[in-house]
């Protein structure tokens, strides 16, 4: 609104307005500006905060007309009215946590996941928010503002009816159910082991999310090193795009592996893994260094596709994949 | 009588009409959405709601004029950024500022004397049992005359704290509310009040007295602010300016009942919302909202970095620099 100026004033901005103005104003116009306000009111008056922005303390045993006077709300005689009682307390039997002891215990380092439902995602594809002809990553999770920087994402099936757009979605982690509505609409999910870190590398655009493996082998050693001397940026390479396999041929379940930056002793624990237990964990790498969950170890192992050298942690395969999201290889085993 | 107040009746309806505040918009009465009838022929009403679909584009930036003073001539146009001067209005973080700053400039020097600050001797006054009188102990007791004070005030900081950002916020929000209400009005740098060349010579031959330079300048400024409609009548006006300027200030405050009269350093977010309007220097325009943009420009330098999101600030649109005037 320009500054409301007085008339002489006002001439000098508005002098061709004056020319064509009317000599004399009709009835109506004159009425219309009655309507305008001149009484000048100011704001103080009618500052305040939010409403529930105060909240005003009780002051208890400031005498009776605050509801809080003679007894403060503690009621009449008793230890309730003099003392605190422990929350624990069972009226002196012997409390359970004496007899019992404490049980279980809080993991305070557990991976704190961001939660994604299929119902918002499906609501922001419709908004327009998502764009599902492109691999969804973190990166456009975070910054699409459907979920916020945490240890990883996982995708859990609320609304998984609604779900109909085909979309390919790289997760920490999904439910089940999850993974049968997306594959049922005709997408695809990856699962990859973030930390938080890398999530806001992923957003920031200091590291890039690919589906190619690392290229091992002193064949690539000059086209990666060209690679660096031109590129004017630098990308970090997250560890989670290291090569890994997941199978939908397994009973279309979803394997996930975490990639281990010291090869050598998580192998060998997984080796040992398989000889002592039926649990199966870690990771193992084939021949051609290509990483494997252990999950997907497991059941070639029954299947005897290939021969595991327990000991060097890695096992061989007689034509397997060199590499790959999906090792569709492995289906025959 | 019945003449006269015809005579008034018009003068009032001539002082109201349109060609008399051709700067005014003038509202439009509309009766309200539910008590109309549709009709069959009715038009169709004129978009006010967005699609959701359609993408919202806020303006970003908004335009100041800088007037000269005191003929308010238009002199040059300036472009602000919305987030300086187009702000919403926000009740609640005025209201923070206005208690903050109101709590910060309590003095808090009430101070009385305790029984044990009171001098004197701490002599018992009379025997304890025998007088036949009250017991009493010594005579700066409370209850005694001359005896000191029992929770009387004391020496206190009544100060409050208030996010540096929200402080800024509320600042140029309190500028936002004036300039969407036409109450922020700039003037070019070097804002004083001209006063009559013969008063100034008089003045300083010193043939007036105190007493008649105060009652000149007293009716001079009244009727001045009152044909500008900024004196009493309109709510008084605010004038702010980089440093004192001498007939400005003096007159101000001798023609207090019309507005005030202050330096940059003196203005806090209340002093923008007292009166009817602000007229502000463009200068000092652009170092309040240099000095209260905490919330805007970060404060965390990066080597090689340079802070790129500097928003439009006091932009000279016109008169352009690239054109010449002959």
């Amino acid at each position: 609104m320009p500054p409301r100026l007085p008339f002489a004033q006002a001439a000098q901005c508005c002098r061709r307005a004056l020319e064509v103005a009317p000599k004399q104003p009709s009835l109506v116009s004159l009425f219309a500006a009655l309507s305008v306000q001149t009484r000048s009111a100011s704001i103080l008056a009618s500052l305040s905060d939010n409403k529930g922005a105060y909240h005003k303390r009780i002051r208890r045993g400031r005498g009776a007309s605050s509801g809080y006077g003679k007894t403060a709300g503690r009621g009449m005689k008793g230890t309730k009215a003099r003392n605190k009682v422990n929350p624990w307390f069972q009226g002196g039997q012997t409390p359970l946590i004496f007899k019992h002891g404490q049980k279980g215990f809080v993991n305070h380092r557990a991976p704190v996941m961001a939660e994604l439902n299929l119902d918002r995602l499906q609501c922001w594809i419709d908004a327009g928010r998502l764009d599902p002809t492109k691999t969804i990553t973190p990166r456009e999770l975070v910054r699409s503002g459907l979920v916020g920087i945490k240890d990883g994402i996982k995708l859990l099936a609320r609304g998984k009816n609604e779900i109909r757009t085909p979309i390919d979605i790289v997760v920490s982690r999904a439910s089940a159910s999850a993974i049968l509505a997306v594959e049922a609409a005709g997408g695809k999910i990856t699962t990859r082991y973030y930390t938080k870190a890398a999530i806001k590398n992923l957003v920031a655009g200091k590291s890039v999310h690919t589906d190619k493996p690392l290229p091992v082998g002193p064949e690539h050693v000059e086209s990666v090193l060209q690679q660096a001397r031109t590129s004017r940026k630098h990308f970090y390479r997250l560890p989670a795009s290291r090569p890994v396999c997941t199978s939908r041929c397994l009973g279309r379940r979803l394997l996930w592996a975490r990639s281990r930056r010291s090869r050598p002793t998580r192998a060998r624990r997984g080796s040992f893994r398989i000889q002592t237990r039926a649990n199966w964990g870690g990771v193992f790498y084939n021949d051609k260094n290509v990483l494997y969950d252990a999950r997907v170890v497991k059941h070639l192992f029954y299947a005897s596709a290939f021969n595991v050298d327990f000991h060097a942690g890695l096992f061989h395969v007689a034509d397997a994949p060199v590499c790959g999201v999906v090792c569709n290889g492995f289906s025959q085993g | 009588m019945a003449g006269k107040g015809m005579r008034c009746l018009s003068e009032a309806m001539r002082g109201l009409s349109l060609g008399a505040q051709t700067c005014r918009t003038v509202p439009v009465r509309t009766a309200p959405l539910i008590s109309r009838r549709s009709m069959a022929t009715e038009a169709p009403v004129s978009k006010i709601t967005r699609s959701v679909a359609e993408k919202w584009t806020p303006i970003t930036t908004v335009p100041v004029t800088v007037h000269s003073f005191p003929d308010l001539a238009p002199r040059s146009l300036e472009t602000y950024s919305a987030k300086h001067l187009y702000l919403p209005l926000r009740r609640d973080i005025l209201h923070l500022a206005v208690v903050y700053e109101g709590d910060n400039t309590r003095q808090g020097t009430a101070q009385a004397k305790t029984r044990w600050e009171v001098a004197g001797s701490h002599r018992k006054v009379r025997p304890q049992k025998g007088s036949g009188r009250a017991r009493v102990g010594n005579k700066q007791s409370p209850l005694q005359r001359g005896g000191g004070k029992s929770h009387g005030p004391r020496n206190r900081d009544f100060g409050t704290k208030l996010n540096r950002k929200v402080y800024d916020l509320a600042w140029r929000t309190a500028l936002s509310y004036r300039y969407r209400r036409g109450e922020l009005i700039v003037t070019e740098d070097g804002l004083d009040l001209p006063l009559p060349e013969d008063f100034l010579q008089q003045a300083q031959d010193g043939l007036l007295t105190r007493e008649l330079e105060d009652a000149f300048i007293e009716k001079y400024v009244g009727e001045m602010l009152g044909a500008m409609q900024w004196g009493k009548a309109h709510g008084r006006t605010t004038f702010i300016t980089g440093e004192e300027r001498m007939n400005l200030f003096t007159a101000m405050g001798v023609a207090g009942e019309n507005g005030r009269a202050l330096e940059l350093e003196d203005v806090d977010v209340k002093d923008l919302l007292e009166t009817g309007r602000i007229v502000v220097e463009s200068s000092v325009l652009k170092e309040m909202i240099k000095r209260h943009r905490s919330d805007l420009v970060t404060s965390i330098f990066l080597p090689g970095q340079k802070n790129t999101k500097e928003t439009t600030m006091g932009t000279v649109v016109y008169p352009s620099s690239k054109v010449s005037y002959t």
